[in-house]
């Protein structure tokens, strides 16, 4: 084993975006793709989702299907390059996939990646229903950071007039039930 | 004649099993840059599976 010296990482990235260019068509990508998801360890998925971001930023790609397998690893340092994946090229995916990006966002149970998402969703308000929302709040509910609760929060101001104020209140409901001790809170008050 | 790092690599050698066993003998991050380049420039003999295998390698030897 080799120590010392920059991570290696980026370079492989770099090669496999390399490899999907030279030797497949845009039809064959996605198999690739999915051939090195299905069959690596953690190290290669997360060196796939390096490569991904590439891919997302260059316009060769703009699918995030792959990245739907991905996200579900429990291994965080996946998650996050995901994450990262997503973020760096939110512009570059199609619109009928901005949706499917935010709940990847959403789902990551990275702070970071859903502080973004929510921002993504207060410039985006006419894309998502009054359900869409009442869904993602619950999930997001699910998460009681700090971070997190600030950037609900000033979604929640912005949409208040637009939603029923029921989803409002039953979301804060669902947050005290998740913090530690949030019942004794809420009762105080 | 490919030279970089503490390693000589002669181009007539470049198969998957080859470049396999020179990522086994690698001392350097130089070394496997090197191998890497190499890589890219003999994709064709590879298949996805030697491909996959030899870039796992890379990475686990640097980890």
């Amino acid at each position: 084993m080799i120590k010392g010296g920059k991570s290696i990482q980026g370079d492989v990235a770099l090669i496999i975006k390399h490899y999907a260019i030279k030797t497949c068509n845009k039809k064959e990508l996605i198999d690739f793709i999915n051939y090195f998801i299905s069959n690596s360890n953690n190290i290669i998925k997360e060196t796939i989702a390096l490569a991904y971001s590439l891919l997302l930023s260059d316009n060769i790609i703009n699918t995030i299907k792959p990245l739907k397998r991905l996200v579900k690893n429990p291994n965080s340092s996946i998650r996050k390059a995901v994450c990262n994946a997503i973020i760096e090229n939110i512009n570059n995916i199609a619109e009928k996939e901005y949706k499917d990006a935010i709940w990847i966002l959403i789902k990551s149970k990275w702070t970071r990646g859903i502080k973004f998402a929510l921002l993504s969703i207060k410039n985006n308000l006419d894309k998502f229903t009054e359900e869409e929302i009442y869904l993602i709040l619950k999930q997001v509910a699910r998460n009681p950071r700090i971070t997190i609760i600030k950037a609900t929060i000033d979604l929640l101001n912005t949409i208040a007039d637009k939603i029923d104020s029921t989803i409002i209140v039953e979301f804060f409901s669902d947050l005290s039930n998740s913090i530690y001790g949030g019942k004794e809170i809420i009762k105080s008050i | 004649m490919v030279e970089e790092g503490s390693k000589i690599y002669p181009p007539k050698f470049f198969t998957p099993n080859k470049i396999n066993a020179y990522i086994d003998s690698a001392n350097e991050n130089k070394d496997l840059l090197t191998i890497l380049k190499i890589i890219e420039k003999n994709f064709g003999k590879f298949s996805r599976k030697e491909l996959m295998i030899a870039l796992k390698k890379i990475i686990d030897k640097r980890r």
